[in-house]
């Protein structure tokens, strides 16, 4: 636990809370008690945490006051104090505004949370107030409007209510707010009853304080006084000090400043709430009352739609985390980064703070020195990708100016497009991406927006900026794991830009589905590249890999499609491509090892009639396959093999093993987050376990006792005498890379078995 | 069309991944990521990296929920949902799970978007390690340095301890300043403790830069807080002051890096502590005569450094002292220097009123691409576009881009980080050794 003690962090000796529901008389009741404890001589802090900002109107004779967050956002930390925020009002009661964002935008809740951490870092505890008045904003409709319940603030909670309904209930969804924070004991003083003067309301309230077990501990009738002192911009303590209501409030004042036992918070369920407090008298006349979790959701579908996201029709094209309901692995925001900035020429805009752009970009820039180190692949130029570098304060005031910079920084690289991604800090918040769109492009120059000049996939048409300026709404995670930002990503830039009237071209064929990220990639795509240039093949496009939006443009031109990968990933990029553009594909992904190669190759050659130049290629490489086994067999001969794999591709590991007159004892295949489809051609000859897990391997390793274990994960401790290698989850392709294993394999079978190292751990 | 090169200064990190690395730092901790596993993977690898301990057996042994085959920063796995209805029953397993590890302290670090949704960290600790420490981030400093965010990690572990005051003990001093970004900082703290021990000092604690949970409930003794990199400690050092007796302690022209500057740094220590320097002193002078035979040796009698150009990329408390390192020890002149926009620092400030005065105001705050210069010192991942672009060689200050495991010892910081400096020099420009 923080063992930062109460005392340091109070703000005051004595912290009230006065929750309610919105419009039921909270800042009204919260003011009078104010000036009734500053005139009984106590010195008074009272905090609007509402961005209405109207908490302190009466205190100040109806003065609006600028607000903590509006101080926090034009202030540089260096240079606040509380002097501009602490507004001093009637009988010296010091008044403070936390305000909030605009309605629509932004996250007041968290508004809450920065105005209060603001106040603390700037030392108000310092002040020496006897009691400090936290007047909060109706329902804790999320977790930063429950900040003042937290333990180094209010140490004791009132809740404003009226018979009403809905003031009950709102009330009731307090009590269960407050009971999330008893961890240190009960917090609840009681409720305070702002009568409507409607039939039987006493009787009401008084029902639900018995089902909550909490008294009410002032009743304030409606009132000509208090209406009369508010016309004024006062409370009644100053306008009618002698008045009957002036009289209530400073007993109350008086019973707050005394109250030393809370009380627990008990809630009722829903079904208690109607029938106790509504005896079900207009138990129908509610419909459901629990809305407010899909608040924000709401809010953000009608606010904030994305400009240019997939359309929801394609989102059937599902990453397995998505569609299984199951734990993400990596978000969405980061797939769709790392696919985009493969395109050549267009800028990725990464709307969220810093560290999403940077996690991204290391991502890209790490798997290319990887690449660069292991096979002198070319490491490219840097990643085209750039941040709105959102801050606390665009948290929580929205996003959309920091993102209508960063649109403007993007358009002025001169790219042919701008995608926007989107983070779940800008998910979360709501902005509105169509309006940054809009705002940053009447922010610049005609000149500079009017058309794109250098845009060759637009067949000589002139496109302006904004249609070039496209926004993909992954929201962080929100909207999925990482592979399914691959997958949107695709699907945008296919259905933007892939021009449906382009018609094939002969012996040209389009990549589609390579791994961005892995090591292989490049050296996979030369292996694959030479074999299309023997059969007399073209490769018109690489959806989406070091490609341009020209090629993008013209993706139909690609005769035939070629699939990187068969994984569910790649599959799901397949049937996109084939649904939406009637894209054909040849039925395997690239080939790995001789046999799968040999395949490949006889399926290629048959679309486009090139079955003699196939032939002559397999044959030769059939020969030197043979060759490069016939020294291998003899030590990897009656061998007995043992997998273990989160790899669901995994025939031409067995090709290998069989062409070697290997023994495969038994496959067991571990759950993956990259698939949910296990296809072997060879399922039935050897044991085999799906979901196998890692205990049964530990358990099945030493039983079996194999000659040689393949696995995707070393680890430490393996046991004695037994041989562990690791193979690849992206193997190399074509028909050389099964020789290359087998060649380690044979090594391994020459070492002993446990290398000196592990003997000392 | 013109096509600008992106700069990598578009991909820095910042205060969150400061937060993460500062709760890393402590030796026998455990940081838990609240928020969605998109935020986990790059700074789990990246603590493994800066931080290896020999804690991974077993990668299937760190599956989900929480660790994903990586052994560091357990995380939430926020999704969608949770962002709407909040996480704190996640929080609650994934803290029992982590202290099944049996951590000294725990640090819970808010995602961005975790932040948001407010869930009660507190309670939650309380309800799943009620004895245990914790220390809380709830918004890490986003898009702000990643000093800042270290500051505020490293303040919230100091918070959650709460270390007892205790009588001050002579001749005692904790490190400040140092982070586990920084390249070779065990290293360095293993230097630094050297040097102070031929002055009879000793070290209790170094701050943010590996020390377990026990050197922490140390601090208080410390008669002194040493300032190695200003950034790093100016917070900290003011939370430590506010509550501790201990005084604040540090060379004026930032971290002891190369020979001269580590003399000082030892100095100004030991002035603190009225203490007599010379054993130190003579230790550092040593080795210096020992390394300017060498660069003799290896500069031979054809060619030599002087003349040569370098830029530094990095924060004041390290350019300020390569910066003067390398233009009067070695002979090169300063062609960029950028101080990750900290400009207005007094540091920062004397940086610039130093390069005013050797006659280079002109570089200050120069991109390093626009200089092109023999040599460039910066972080990992501008060290290594550096070299892709030909620039003529790159030392890593900080982040390292490859995950080379420190089997010898290596420092960067006192007189052998000194040696470290001159050699990784000689080795990346050798080119120009043999004209």
């Amino acid at each position: 636990m923080n063992k930062t003690s109460h005392s340091e962090k109070a703000i005051s000796r004595k912290q009230i809370a006065i929750y309610g529901k919105g419009g039921i008389g909270k800042s009204t009741i919260s003011a009078n008690l104010s000036a009734a404890m500053a005139i009984a001589g106590a010195r008074v802090l009272q905090i609007g945490c509402d961005p209405k900002q109207d908490s302190t109107r009466l205190l100040l004779e109806g003065r609006r006051v600028r607000t903590v967050l509006d101080y926090l956002r034009a202030t540089s930390p260096a240079d606040r104090s509380l002097e501009p925020i602490v507004h001093i009002g009637f009988a010296g009661v010091a008044c403070i505004e936390a305000g909030g964002p605009e309605p629509g935008v932004g996250c007041a809740g968290r508004g809450i949370l920065s105005a209060l951490d603001l106040l603390e870092s700037l030392g108000i505890g310092s002040c020496r107030y006897d009691v400090a008045l936290y007047d909060v904003l109706g329902d804790v409709v999320c977790g930063g409007f429950a900040v003042p319940l937290r333990e180094q603030y209010a140490d004791v909670i009132y809740i404003v209510t009226s018979g009403e309904f809905m003031s009950l209930y709102a009330a009731n969804n307090i009590l269960r707010g407050v009971l999330n924070f008893e961890e240190k004991g009960p917090r609840m003083g009681g409720l305070i009853l702002n009568s409507r003067e409607l039939a039987h309301e006493n009787e009401r309230v008084q029902r639900f304080a018995d089902a909550v077990h909490l008294p009410i501990v002032a009743s304030f009738p409606r009132s000509e006084e208090i209406a009369a002192a508010e016309q004024l911009g006062q409370t009644v303590v100053q306008s009618f000090p002698k008045g009957v209501m002036a009289g209530r409030f400073v007993r109350l004042a008086g019973d707050l400043l005394r109250f030393v036992s809370p009380l627990p918070a008990q809630p009722l369920s829903p079904d208690g709430l109607e029938s106790v407090v509504l005896n079900g008298a207009i138990h129908h006349a509610i419909s459901s009352p629990f809305v407010a979790p899909s608040l924000m959701q709401a809010g953000k579908s009608l606010l904030n739609g994305p400009a240019n996201s997939p359309p929801a029709r394609l989102r059937q094209y599902h990453s397995k985390s998505v569609k299984g309901h199951e734990v993400l692995h990596g978000c969405a925001f980061n797939g769709a980064v790392h696919t985009l900035t493969q395109i050549m020429n267009v800028v990725t805009l990464a709307h969220g703070p810093r560290s999403c752009a940077y996690i991204s970009g290391h991502g890209m820039v790490s798997a290319a020195r990887r690449a660069n180190k292991r096979f002198g692949s070319p490491l490219g130029p840097v990643p085209p990708l750039v941040s709105s570098e959102m801050d606390e304060g665009v948290v929580i005031f929205g996003g959309n100016d920091s993102l209508e910079k960063g649109i403007v920084k993007a358009v002025n690289k001169n790219p042919e497009a701008v995608f926007i991604v989107t983070t779940c800090a800008a998910g979360i918040i709501g902005d509105n991406m169509q309006a940054a769109v809009d705002g940053a492009i009447r922010s610049m120059s005609p000149v500079d927006t009017s058309y794109v000049p250098s845009s060759p996939c637009d067949g000589g048409s002139m496109l302006s900026v904004a249609d070039r300026i496209i926004s993909i709404a992954t929201d962080g995670d929100i909207n999925g794991d990482y592979m399914q930002g691959i997958i949107d990503a695709m699907i945008t830039v296919g259905g933007r830009f892939i021009d449906r009237t382009v018609k094939p071209d002969p012996d040209t064929v389009n990549i589609v589905g390579e791994k961005n990220l892995a090591t292989n990639t490049e050296t996979n795509y030369i292996s694959v590249h030479k074999m299309l240039e023997a059969l007399g093949l073209r490769v018109n496009c690489r959806f989406i890999r070091n490609c341009t939006l020209e090629q993008i443009a013209n993706f139909l031109k690609g005769r035939l499609n070629l699939l990187a990968s068969a994984d569910l990933c790649g599959r799901t990029c397949r049937n996109y491509l084939a649904d939406n553009f009637g894209a054909e594909f040849l039925s395997a992904a690239f080939p790995v090892g001789f046999k799968g190669t040999k395949e490949w190759l006889t399926e290629l050659a048959g679309v486009f009639g090139k079955e003699a130049e196939a032939e002559e290629i397999i044959k030769q490489a059939n020969l030197r396959y043979e060759n490069a086994l016939a020294p291998l067999r003899p030590s990897l001969k009656g061998k007995r093999l043992f997998i273990v794999t989160q790899s669901y591709q995994i025939d031409w590991v067995l090709d290998l093993a069989l062409d070697l007159d290997m023994e495969i004892m038994k496959v067991g295949i571990l759950q993956s987050s990259w698939d949910d489809e296990f296809v072997s051609k060879y399922e039935g000859r050897f044991p085999l376990v799906l979901s196998y897990t890692r205990a049964r391997r530990d358990e099945e390793i030493c039983s079996l006792a194999p000659d040689l274990t393949l696995t995707n994960v070393l680890w430490r401790g393996q046991p004695d005498n037994l041989r562990v290698d690791a193979i690849s989850m992206v193997p190399d392709a074509g028909f050389e890379s099964g020789v290359a294993v087998a060649q380690r394999w044979h090594r391994l079978m020459q070492l002993p078995p446990k290398e000196g190292w592990r003997h000392d751990i | 069309m013109t096509y600008n090169y992106y700069e990598i200064g578009e991909f820095q990190p910042d205060g969150f991944t400061g937060a993460l690395l500062a709760g890393e730092s402590v030796r026998d901790g455990a940081v838990i990521l609240h928020g969605p596993t998109g935020c986990r993977a790059h700074h789990s690898a990246m603590s493994e990296s800066v931080f290896p301990r020999d804690d991974v057996p077993e990668r299937l042994n760190f599956l989900e929920p929480f660790y994903f085959g990586q052994p560091r920063i357990p995380t939430t796995y926020l999704d969608g949902d949770d962002f709407v209805f909040g996480a704190r029953e996640k929080l609650v397993k994934a803290i029992s799970a982590t202290m099944k590890r049996n951590p000294s302290i725990i640090t819970i670090i808010n995602s961005p978007g975790a932040a948001l949704i407010g869930d009660n960290i507190v309670q939650a600790v309380a309800e799943a390690a009620p004895s245990a420490p914790c220390a809380v981030v709830d918004m890490s400093p986003l898009s702000a340095s990643l000093a800042e965010g270290y500051q505020q990690g490293i303040i919230s572990i100091l918070e959650a301890l709460s270390p007892v005051r205790q009588v001050i003990e002579p001749r005692t001093v904790a490190l400040l300043g140092l982070s586990v970004a920084h390249q070779h900082w065990a290293g360095g703290v293993e230097e630094l403790r050297r040097l102070l021990a031929l002055c009879n000092i000793k070290a209790l604690c170094a701050v943010g830069a590996g020390s377990p949970v026990e050197e922490y409930h140390a601090l208080p003794r410390a008669a002194c807080y040493a300032v190695l990199h200003d950034e790093y400690a100016a917070r900290i050092g003011q939370w430590l002051t506010a509550r501790y007796e201990g005084r604040l302690a540090g060379h004026d022209m930032g971290a002891p890096i190369g020979f001269a500057a580590t003399a000082e740094w030892i100095e100004a220590v030991a002035g603190a502590l009225d203490v007599d320097p010379a054993p130190a002193l003579k230790d550092i002078l040593d080795e210096r005569c020992r390394v300017s035979r060498l660069i003799g040796q290896a500069t031979g009698s054809s060619a030599s450094l002087k003349g040569m150009t370098f830029a530094v990329d990095a924060d004041p408390s390290m350019a300020f002292p390569l910066a003067a390192w390398l233009y009067e020890y070695m002979g090169m002149l300063p062609v960029a220097i950028e101080t990750q926009g900290v400009t207005a620092t007094s540091l920062a400030v004397r940086l610039q009123e130093w390069l005013t005065d050797i006659g280079c105001s002109d570089v200050w705050q120069r991109p390093w691409r626009a200089a092109q210069p023999d040599l460039l010192l910066a972080n990992g991942l501008q060290a290594a576009q550096a070299r892709q672009s030909g620039c003529g060689g790159a030392i890593d200050l900080m982040l390292p881009t490859s995950a080379h495991l420190d089997i010898v010892p290596k420092a960067m910081l006192g007189s052998k980080g000194g040696a470290w400096l001159v050699e990784h020099l000689l080795r990346e420009l050798s080119w120009a050794l043999w004209a």
